[in-house]
């Protein structure tokens, strides 16, 4: 489905991504694990269009998108719940979702998106008329992930939903990404806390100094030395 | 939390106490110099609210300080001085046809206004935020300041100094309201505004295009992630923008006759409303446009035509020592600083 192939990217002059590939298919859920400054955001960014790749290709759905702006390729079908959210903080609930909805073109495929959103995330429906930016932390990334599924993607990019949330919170928005998996979805999740998500994932890729390092089936990985002293604190 | 709602209810304190002080200037204004006050500023309160809502919706959501608002109401104006003789000449002022004249004018003008804000846009924004978005809002400012100044003198080289205005727009006799006879001109130049501003109101809550532009203005990342695409966006935020100065420039042709710097006091008073109320506010600066309004026009009556900007402006600093955000605004962020 997706295809990111020798891709180089960064910031003005600052060099992020080298050469970094990776492939997701239909349906499958996928995460991205690293730590800090790896260039996990910058990879997701680079699929989303925010920031413009420098050199390789990405390919969704055999169309080259890696030189698209961003509402392109969100109106492709991939949504990005960025880390910062990039909420309308002055708009309702409601109304967030209702912009996240510009993609569905038809007034009954808004109406069932917003059912859906709603049943994921009873907390969304009580609060509809509150302002967004009124929200708490958990509230916040759930309005997120709900606004992004609103235009019913095809491919979901998932930017550290457990970031500054407490541990209750976090199983809410982890269930919520099984239940989204279950239902078919395909998932590109980013992370930095690696027991958990290789729990959850089918599979995922290893992101160390903008480059891949590792990859391979989540069972796998949990099981490799070099994952297990680095991310999981296990003894030498 | 407690920060918050502390500064919630301070703002609503301050605007409730701006609100009730101009709701009783007005009452004592009505109950002594008369209902023609409130007429009088019903009609320029209407047109600033225009003008300082274009303002606020072109700083909102494209980060653009607009000094040459005041050039868009010009353009407003001359349009609807050349199309009013065009027009008036070609189909009359008899019957039914004469009197869909003026609003033909107004709509013709209005829609000029919409073009050149699609020009400016594609030819000078467009081109800057495809190179740089660094130190932008200094460089749209210059380039405001700077269309501004080819517009006075297009007009000058153009078309002259001289006043271009029209006697009135309907030659009817005034319309007798709370006794006071009030020209109809007057009355539709007030209906009009309302009529805009409702539509206007009505685009940014309840349709896509208007949802899209708040979007737009409080997260612009957030917004290209939705698919909103930010090109199209601005186009459409500087042409309604410029169309509501040009609407405002029309509808007060009556008023204000046409020459090249006839935008310059709208643009200033239009700034002052859209500081008083806080930058980017929409609904602060049509609340905000008629408080000017019946300031200047309370304070022209009672204390002297001398003084009209004085005692308002006067209040202003002391409104903006008390709240420098303004009565409606919340801290003032970049749309990319965000």
């Amino acid at each position: 489905m997706l295809a990111v192939r020798d891709v180089d990217s960064g910031y003005n002059l600052l060099q992020v991504l080298r050469e970094v590939s990776l492939s997701i298919e239909e349906g499958e859920f996928v995460a991205l694990l690293g730590p800090n400054g790896a260039g996990k955001s910058t990879t997701l960014k680079t699929i989303a269009g925010l920031v413009r790749g420098w050199s390789g290709e990405i390919v969704f759905r055999d169309e080259p998108i890696g030189d698209l702006p961003a509402h392109r390729v969100a109106r492709l079908g991939i949504a990005l719940v960025s880390e910062d959210l990039n909420l309308f903080t002055g708009m309702s609930v409601h109304e967030n979702l209702l912009v996240g909805a510009l993609r569905n073109g038809d007034r009954g495929g808004r109406r069932d998106a917003l059912d859906r959103v709603f049943t994921l995330f009873p907390r969304l429906a009580e609060r509809r008329r509150q302002l967004a930016g009124t929200l708490s932390g958990g509230e916040r990334k759930m309005l997120a992930l709900g606004r992004a599924l609103m235009g019913e993607p095809a491919l979901l990019l998932v930017d550290e939903p457990s970031l500054g949330l407490a541990p209750k919170i976090t199983n809410t928005v982890f269930a919520a990404l099984a239940a989204l998996h279950a239902e078919g979805r395909t998932i590109l999740l980013v992370e930095q806390n690696v027991p958990r998500t290789l729990q959850l994932v089918d599979r995922a890729y290893v992101l160390e100094q903008g480059r891949i390092v590792l990859e391979g089936p989540a069972t796998m990985l949990a099981d490799n030395p070099h994952l297990q002293q680095v991310y999981m604190g296990a003894a030498g | 939390m407690s920060t918050l709602t502390g500064r919630l209810s301070r703002t609503a304190v301050s605007r409730g106490l701006v609100l009730a002080a101009t709701a009783a200037i007005v009452a004592v204004a009505t109950e002594r110099g008369g209902a023609f006050i409130v007429i009088n500023s019903l009609v320029t309160g209407a047109m600033l609210a225009l003008v300082a809502a274009g303002l606020a919706l072109a700083f909102g959501v494209m980060n653009v300080p607009n000094f040459a608002q005041g050039e868009f109401f010009m353009v407003g104006t001359l349009a609807a001085f050349l199309s009013h003789r065009f027009l008036s000449e070609s189909l009359g002022t008899e019957g039914f046809v004469g009197a869909m004249v003026p609003l033909l004018t107004i709509g013709f003008a209005t829609l000029v206004g919409a073009a050149l804000g699609v020009l400016v846009d594609r030819s000078m924004f467009a081109p800057l935020r495809r190179r740089s978005r660094e130190e932008w809002v200094m460089n749209t400012f210059v380039i405001t300041v700077g269309l501004s100044i080819v517009l006075i003198n297009v007009h000058q080289l153009v078309w002259g100094t001289d006043y271009k205005g029209i006697f009135g727009y309907w030659v009817t006799q005034p319309v007798e309201i709370l006794n006071v006879p009030v020209g109809f001109d007057r009355l539709m130049a007030v209906v009009i505004a309302a009529v805009a501003i409702a539509a206007l109101m009505f685009l940014l809550r309840c349709l896509p295009a208007g949802r899209s532009m708040r979007a737009v203005a409080q997260d612009e990342a957030g917004a290209m992630l939705m698919g909103i695409d930010i090109n199209r966006t601005h186009m459409l935020t500087l042409a309604i923008s410029s169309a509501l100065a040009a609407l405002a420039g029309a509808a007060l042709l009556f008023m204000f006759p046409s020459f090249p710097s006839v935008g310059v006091q709208p643009l200033y008073l239009a700034w002052t409303v859209v500081i008083l109320a806080g930058l980017g506010t929409i609904g602060g600066a049509i609340v905000g446009g008629f408080v000017l309004a019946f300031l200047q026009t309370s304070a022209s009556y009672f204390v002297g035509a001398e003084w009209q900007n004085v005692i308002p402006f006067t209040l202003i600093i002391v409104i903006l020592l008390l709240r420098p955000h303004g009565l409606f605004g919340r801290e003032v962020r970049g749309i990319w600083e965000q």
